[in-house]
């Protein structure tokens, strides 16, 4: 009855808006609170006559409101008294999943920017580079590029450091 | 076309926990939790304090608590280099006795407005509002278009939208009277589980009287012919989701003058001297910064009175206006009608008591 254009983009992202931030985040309450700052923010873009990518622009607004939310709280941490030994417990366990996820979304945190942004879109959200191309407006390459300076710094992060055994 | 090769290989318990975190979907209870709370408010900025993942506040709350926030600069400290020094407007307001003013809504509210009734104009339920308001589609769109065409004509015109008008009198009496237009399709839910749909074109007006010394809280709607009498109100924690319900009572805090001068005068900056229609004023700036939101309120002093004659509010996030309010016509000691601030239901008004304050919560919500 009441469906105008803007419930109706509402109500068709706002799964994909909470999936992406809690993707991030980790927590539900958080990803719905972020939610609700994207459509408020989304709304005022919004105009019935023109036209966005919306479901790239708010999975986009969803995710950097996310890692801004996850650097906040974990500026006084330091990722490198917490790295993990995935070696040091069965990786079937729910915990130790967890706390993979946690440090994994910690270490996104701590890349800059855009390649934190890549990545949450290349790899949470299985996106292609092409599809990231669009909706961060840059060049294929520059995606591939900054994808692999994401992985590469992660990969340093999670390396064993030189104290431990193999 | 093929990918460029990627030396960077993630090893498998990182590639395990990425495709993990990828399989995560928002189940269904949340997405609903949330587009309720977008839709079924009217999306108006929110200030931090008011922050939950229940509901939005709505924009009678959100005018309500600018009101509050603004009157707060009523009896603020002035700053040394002004020609009227705050302590100088604090011992000129202690001697007042009562003060009434207008509040208008900021120009991107009233924009924001606008934009909703073109959109309620452009949605297809708008045939089934007009039904339900027993008008034919043309002449809600009529209804709805003359609107847009008064915003838009008193922003042209420089002219303020008006939104509530306020009267303080004596310290712990207290009135504030608001009409909203309704732009879109909004559903209220009260205490008991029922719901009112206010339709757009609908004028919606309500009119909250305090008696801060009795405890007395009745909220008027005279449209609907209804009195609620706010026997307790209740906050909801944003993290755990947990209500809380505190009973409403004599409460000298809420008074307002009090409340005024427990503002710290360094938070204040100068604005110097200007000439307002044909007062020469002086202006004093506070601006609050909570990390997400920021609040800036600026007083406007009559050099002469040492007392305000106008105050502006705006509310930012990351430096974007979302809105805010002005107070202007601010009258002191004129002689205001004791049957303003009665807090007696008028004959023929439908009373109940409710104990939800401005904030709306659902069954399925609750933890």
């Amino acid at each position: 009855m009441f469906d105008s254009p803007w419930d109706t983009l509402v109500r068709r992202y706002s799964s994909l808006v909470i999936s992406s931030a809690w993707r991030v985040l980790g927590c539900l309450a958080d990803a719905e609170d972020i939610a609700q700052d994207v459509f408020l923010e989304a709304f005022r873009k919004w105009s019935p006559d023109e036209q966005h990518a919306w479901p790239g622009l708010l999975r986009r607004m969803a995710i950097c409101r996310a890692l801004d939310l996850l650097r906040t709280r974990q500026r006084s941490q330091s990722l490198e008294s917490s790295r993990i030994d995935e070696r040091a417990a069965d990786p079937s366990d729910t915990l130790v999943k967890q706390e993979v996820h946690t440090q994994l979304r910690a270490a996104v945190t701590s890349l800059p920017q855009r390649e934190s942004e890549v990545f949450c879109l290349a790899c949470f959200e299985q996106l292609s580079h092409e599809e990231i191309a669009d909706v961060l407006q840059v060049s294929r390459g520059s995606v591939a590029v900054a994808l692999s300076k994401a992985k590469s710094r992660l990969t340093e992060m999670f390396q064993p450091t030189s104290g431990d055994s193999k | 076309m093929t990918q460029p090769h990627d030396p960077f290989e993630l090893s498998p318990s990182l590639n395990q926990a990425i495709q993990e975190i990828a399989a995560m979907h928002a189940p269904p209870e949340s997405t609903n939790r949330v587009t309720t709370a977008v839709l079924n408010q009217p999306p108006v900025p929110r200030p931090t304090v008011q922050r939950g993942r229940l509901g939005r506040r709505t924009a009678l709350t959100a005018i309500a608590v600018s009101c509050v926030t603004v009157a707060v600069g009523l009896f603020m400290n002035g700053t040394p280099f002004t020609q009227v020094a705050f302590a100088d407007v604090q011992q000129e307001l202690g001697k007042t006795h009562s003060v009434q003013y207008v509040e208008s809504m900021h120009e991107v509210d009233a924009q924001n407005e606008i934009k909703l009734l073109k959109l309620t104009l452009a949605s297809e339920g708008l045939v089934a509002d007009a039904k339900t308001m027993k008008l034919e589609p043309d002449e809600l769109r009529q209804r709805i278009q003359a609107r847009i065409d008064d915003i838009q004509g008193k922003l042209t015109r420089g002219e303020p939208v008006e939104s509530a008008r306020v009267w303080i009198e004596g310290r712990y009496l207290f009135r504030r009277e608001q009409t909203l237009g309704i732009a879109k399709s909004v559903e209220v839910l009260d205490e008991k589980g029922g719901s009112t749909v206010l339709l757009p074109g609908m004028h919606f007006q309500r009119i909250e009287i305090t008696n801060a010394e009795t405890g007395v809280n009745v909220h008027l709607e005279p449209d609907r012919k209804k009195c609620v009498l706010m026997k307790s109100q209740t906050t909801i924690n944003q993290h755990s989701g947990k209500t809380t319900t505190t009973e409403i009572g004599p409460n000298p805090a809420s008074n307002f003058y009090l409340e005024f001068k427990n503002i710290l005068p360094e938070k204040l900056t100068s604005l110097g001297e200007k000439s307002l229609n044909g007062k020469t004023v002086t202006g004093f700036r506070k601006i609050e910064d909570s990390g997400e939101w920021q609040f800036t309120s600026t007083y406007w002093i009559d050099s002469t009175t040492k007392l305000p004659v106008k105050i502006e509010s705006e509310m930012r996030k990351d430096g974007v206006l979302y809105g805010g309010t002005t107070i202007a016509n601010i009258a002191f000691d004129q002689t205001i009608d004791p049957n303003l601030f009665s807090t007696q239901p008028p004959a023929g008004y439908e009373v109940s008591e409710s104990g939800i304050h401005g904030i709306e919560i659902r069954k399925s919500d609750e933890k």
